[in-house]
């Protein structure tokens, strides 16, 4: 009998406790991803139910059709987590849209402190055009040449593209557009 | 104990179970998603700044730093919503959203002539109640336009208006932008 009663107490204790763990530590974890990863609408009927637990989690809203779309990247486009300490340059196309913007924040997604007057963070009406319409941005705690995005917070970051009024923010799990690439451009002291 | 190896078995696959039961069930009981930090910070049709500008810190992380930000809740039981703010912001977007997080409505800057924002949120069953008429011909005085009539199949839910502000001198015409936002039901 008391057998039985502490069986049935290890079969419960692992069914509830594992399963609980195992979703805290897929959240915790986040999902394996590389590059830019879409930040849409968590109701979409299609939406990944990971996706959607982070979000009810992170307490973040995303943004309507009308409005825009977003993405993060915790990585570079191999995959490789963003340091504080290393050069980035976000090279590409970009899809039409009114403007954008390029901020750097912390891994929670609040944005990173400004440096003085300097903001980490960008937007399209202020930063030289690429002739083909694309983005050519170099995020980096040293000044860069060119379009300069400072990410000056010690330890790991995240960066947020969002593009505002744009026809691709109807896209529904199809094949998300084409972004630019984030290549490790080197690691200073 | 030869049924001890049975038990974990069993065990594993009630972990499996509770896996896919808590994921899914965590978006209606979480407590920090971003309608029920909003209902902890305003009362209904009170029109609340959630960027990092509001009084204790942003209400809604991870919004974007160009960005000035109000929002007030509604609840279409007490008659349809009216919506409007009067300013200059250089882009400004709004979006409906309903209490479980879902996108219901969203416009911005271009879809109407005016710089002004308005629009009416209703229930489909007050929708129909609603004659739409267009204005006479050879009207005299100034053509009232018609509003638009954003139709959503939920009681309760979120207005949210963003406003761009590419730099510090625009932050004045956006933050006059959002200080006009008023959300309120419908006059009888």
């Amino acid at each position: 009998m008391l057998k039985s009663v502490l069986l049935a107490v290890v079969t419960l204790a692992i069914a509830i406790g594992g399963g609980a763990a195992s979703v805290w530590w897929m959240l915790e974890r986040g999902l394996p991803a590389r590059g830019w990863v879409p930040h849409a609408n968590p109701a979409a009927a299609n939406a990944n139910p990971y996706v959607r637990a982070q979000l009810s989690r992170s307490g973040a809203l995303t943004l309507g059709r009308a409005e825009g779309l977003s993405f993060i990247a915790k990585t570079d486009s191999t995959g490789e987590p963003f340091s504080a300490n290393c050069d980035y340059l976000l090279e590409g196309p970009l899809p039409t849209a009114r403007f954008w913007t390029l901020w750097a924040a912390d891994p929670a997604l609040n944005p990173l402190p400004a440096r003085g007057p300097r903001p980490s963070a960008l937007h399209s009406q202020q930063t030289l055009r690429s002739a083909d319409g694309g983005m050519r941005v170099a995020a980096s705690p040293r000044p860069q040449p060119g379009n300069w995005l400072l990410v000056g917070a010690p330890g790991p970051f995240t960066l947020v593209l969002t593009l505002y009024d744009t026809p691709a923010a109807g896209f529904q799990g199809a094949a998300p557009p084409a972004l630019p690439d984030i290549v490790r451009t080197g690691c200073g002291a | 104990m030869r049924r001890l190896p049975y038990a974990i078995l069993l065990g594993i696959l009630g972990a499996g179970i509770v896996h896919v039961a808590v994921l899914l069930l965590l978006p209606l009981l979480s407590q920090r998603d971003a309608w029920t930090r909003f209902s902890a910070a305003a009362e209904p049709f009170a029109v609340t700044r959630i960027d990092a500008a509001a009084p204790d810190g942003p209400v809604i992380p991870a919004l974007d730093p160009f960005f000035m930000v109000s929002a007030c809740r509604f609840d279409l039981s007490q008659g349809p919503l009216v919506v409007s703010a009067q300013g200059q912001a250089p882009f400004w977007s709004a979006s409906v959203i309903g209490a479980n997080g879902a996108h219901l409505f969203s416009f911005n800057d271009q879809a109407r002539e005016e710089a002004a924002l308005s629009f009416i949120v209703l229930t489909p069953a007050q929708m129909a109640g609603r004659e739409v008429v267009a204005p006479p011909e050879g009207a005299d005085g100034p053509v009232e336009t018609p509003a638009i009539f954003a139709e959503v199949g939920v009681d309760q839910g979120m207005v949210v208006v963003r406003a761009f502000a590419p730099d510090d001198s625009f932050r004045a015409d956006a933050s006059v932008f959002l200080d006009s936002l008023n959300c309120a039901p419908e006059p009888e």
